[in-house]
């Protein structure tokens, strides 16, 4: 089943009068299970596509539909929060907890957002918490654990509310060579054990490879890793 | 999921306005707390002491003064009045209700003359009750200043003598049965050039006292018949002094009256409209001059959402990237706003209360402290400290501080200062809503 379809989706930047075309007629279709990942060189539109597809920047033309729902369905009702939170779980290069809250209050926070009770919320996030192996820090708070802990919170976090699609950023961008390691293991076990449906950009061979499908990416368009 | 109220943003709020360190509350918190916190607390305490001294000033004027005058006029100049007990007689049987007293009365500035001593006062003859063939003590109705000196218990002086007030008494360093001469204008009311004085001696018998130090400083109380000798008009009397039952009637009386005896009439407010409309414009300005206080505690408020709102830029990216609402992040720092102002003000306005009952107790403090400073440094100085007094009495004149809480309008000041403060923070908090939370993602770590 598609969970993901893009068709001819195209957006460009403008710059005073300067039109700055980054994504140029992307297609792209993932199914539900599906662990894809995209290369490129830099400045090809990775970053601009997945924040299009995760709702936090708009499009200029094309479609996308995510579960069979078209996202300017949900953008016309106002409701890209309700998107968000329910569709898409975003990894980003960092990790981006909330520096107030502890681990499973950051964990916590996207169910709640979601308008699940407390108390199941926090049952849900020590689950998560647990699957990612991180359960023993979930009273500390992000600034009292490790860069490598870190991220699998952030995991933790984009995985709680169990998000039709996953979306990843150069997820080990920030991470050295252990724990890079350790974190393609873990995103791949989670995959396994939850079919999960991700879609991750990154620069890493070994994350690359870990994915099933590899794609890649020039000048804002798509190709199959084996065309390139 | 629809937008509503759920005890996240609460929670997240709270969390906020905690801070980073476990403290109880962030520094920037704690500042516009105190921002807002000051403003009420300083209002609180002028609005009560003003109000305070405001109804103790009114009501010693109202218990003392006439509230009604009516007085004669004859070529430009006051005549005194032959016919006054039937005139009186006259007044009590048509309100017998509404008026609760008429009296013949003298009331003319005079000069005073102790020895070496010389003052000009404010002469009083009223009628007196008659003493006690025991004790020589004369009960007084409730209109009349108190009497503090001689004591109840003691006998009191026989002679026809007058009565000052105890500040006239210390300032001039006048004994209880001492004479003093008075001089007044023979069968006239004022002091004027061309007039033939009338100079008598009266012995002190007592000093008054009313809380109004213009009073207590001036005024000399005697008897009706000694004041009708002292200004030769035979059993004639200046003016008709009125008391009503109802304060309120005031004008209403004195108009009707004024239909019947279109003479020289005054009612109390008319006579002492000057002072009236000051108290009323003190009051007025310190009012005003507090609110802008308040007002800049609340801006405080904004400016501590805004430092919120900016440190916590990322957050609020990420809440949205997350899928938080905008109206619940406008709901968060609204909220945190409003929490600042509510128990800013609140906190403000109940220790303004304390402050306001524990004012003397206070100054008392202030006033020792300044004054122990003083004579330290003197000491040191080789020279000499005038204690000196933070209530100059001539100025505030009442042996304690009155401190009036005017409930209604502490209430009106802490629901305004709490809405507005409220109100206020949307401005950051909407700011903060509007937030893109992709070019907070784009922004990389900071
Ligand atoms: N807000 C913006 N305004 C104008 N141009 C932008 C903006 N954001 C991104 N761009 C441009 O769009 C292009 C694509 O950027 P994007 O971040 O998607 O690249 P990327 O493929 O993720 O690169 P990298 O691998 O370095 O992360 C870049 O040329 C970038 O300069
Ligand atoms: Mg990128």
């Amino acid at each position: 089943m598609s969970i993901l379809l893009v068709k001819d989706l195209e957006k460009s930047y403008r710059k005073g009068n300067l039109k700055i075309p980054v994504l140029r007629g992307v297609n792209l279709e993932i199914n539900e299970g599906d662990f894809v990942s995209i290369r490129g060189s830099s400045g090809t539109g990775k970053s601009t596509l997945l924040n299009v597809l995760g709702g936090l920047d708009d499009f200029d033309s094309g479609s996308l539909v995510v579960h069979g729902k078209n996202i300017l369905d949900y953008r016309n009702r106002g409701e890209m929060h309700y998107y968000r939170s329910t569709m898409t779980g975003f990894i980003f290069q960092h990790h981006y907890l909330m520096p107030d809250f502890t681990v499973e209050e950051n964990v916590m926070m996207s169910l709640r957002i979601r308008g699940i009770p407390a108390k199941i919320a926090r049952t849900q996030a020590r689950d998560i918490l647990e699957q990612t192996g991180i359960l023993h820090r979930a009273d500390h708070l992000p600034s009292q654990i490790s860069g490598g802990e870190s991220q699998r919170a952030a995991v933790a976090r984009a995985l709680a509310g169990r998000p039709a699609l996953v979306l990843a950023d150069e997820p080990t961008g920030n991470l050295d060579a252990e724990n890079r390691h350790k974190f393609i293991e873990l995103i791949s076990d989670l995959q396994e054990k939850f079919k999960l449906t991700i879609l991750v950009v990154t620069h890493e061979e070994e994350l690359a490879r870990a994915a099933g499908k590899k794609l890649f990416m020039e000048d804002g368009v798509i190709y199959d890793d084996a065309k390139a | 999921m629809k937008p509503g109220i759920s005890f996240l943003e609460f929670f997240i709020a709270f969390r906020y306005l905690r801070g980073r360190d476990g403290n109880l509350l962030s520094m920037n918190a704690f500042m516009a707390l105190l921002g807002v916190f000051l403003g009420p607390a300083l209002l609180v305490v002028v609005l009560s002491i003003g109000t305070g001294f405001q109804t103790q000033m009114k009501e010693s004027i109202f218990n003392f003064d006439p509230h009604i005058v009516l007085s004669r006029t004859d070529g430009g100049k006051e005549s005194p009045i032959r016919n006054w007990k039937s005139i009186r007689e006259e007044i009590l049987v048509r309100y017998p209700k509404e008026i609760v007293s008429a009296e013949g009365a003298i009331q003319s500035p005079g000069i005073l003359k102790n020895g070496s001593l010389i003052d000009h006062v404010f002469i009083r003859a009223v009628e007196f009750p008659p003493a006690d063939t025991q004790t020589r003590q004369r009960s007084f109705p409730a209109s009349f200043p108190e009497i503090v000196q001689p004591p109840k218990t003691v006998k009191a002086d026989s002679r026809p003598g007058v009565y000052i007030g105890q500040e006239m008494a210390a300032n001039l360093g006048i004994y209880l049965g001492e004479s003093i001469e008075l001089v007044v204008p023979r069968g006239q009311f004022s002091l004027q050039a061309g007039m033939t004085p009338s100079m008598k001696s009266f012995p002190v018998i007592g000093f008054f006292k009313t809380g109004y130090y213009e009073y207590d400083s001036k005024v000399i109380l005697m008897e009706l018949s000694q004041g009708q000798k002292l200004f030769s008009i035979g059993d004639a009397v200046q003016q008709i002094d009125i008391r009503i039952q109802n304060p309120d009637q005031l004008s209403n009386i004195r108009n009707r009256l004024y239909i019947q005896w279109p003479w020289n009439i005054h009612s109390l407010e008319e006579q002492h409209q000057n002072l009236f409309a000051a108290l009323k414009l003190e009051k007025t300005i310190m009012t005003i001059i507090i609110f802008l206080f308040t007002l800049a505690g609340i801006m405080g408020i904004v400016i501590a959402t805004w430092n919120l709102v900016r440190s916590h830029k990322k957050d609020i990216g990420i809440a949205k990237a997350l899928g938080m609402s905008d109206h619940s992040i406008l709901l968060i720092f609204t909220f945190t706003g409003f929490l600042l102002g509510a128990v800013g003000s609140i906190l403000g306005i109940v220790t303004g209360i304390y402050l306001s009952l524990h004012v003397e107790d206070i100054l008392g403090l202030v006033e020792s402290g300044i004054n122990t400073t003083g004579n330290w440094i003197a000491q040191l100085s080789g020279g000499v400290w005038l204690n000196i007094s933070v209530i100059p009495k001539g100025v505030y004149y009442f042996d304690h501080i009155p401190v009036h809480i005017d409930i209604p309008t502490l209430g009106i000041l802490g629901i305004v200062a709490v809405f507005l403060s409220g109100l206020a923070s949307m401005i950051p908090a909407w700011a903060a809503s509007r937030y893109e939370p992709v070019s907070i993602i784009r922004g990389g770590e900071q």
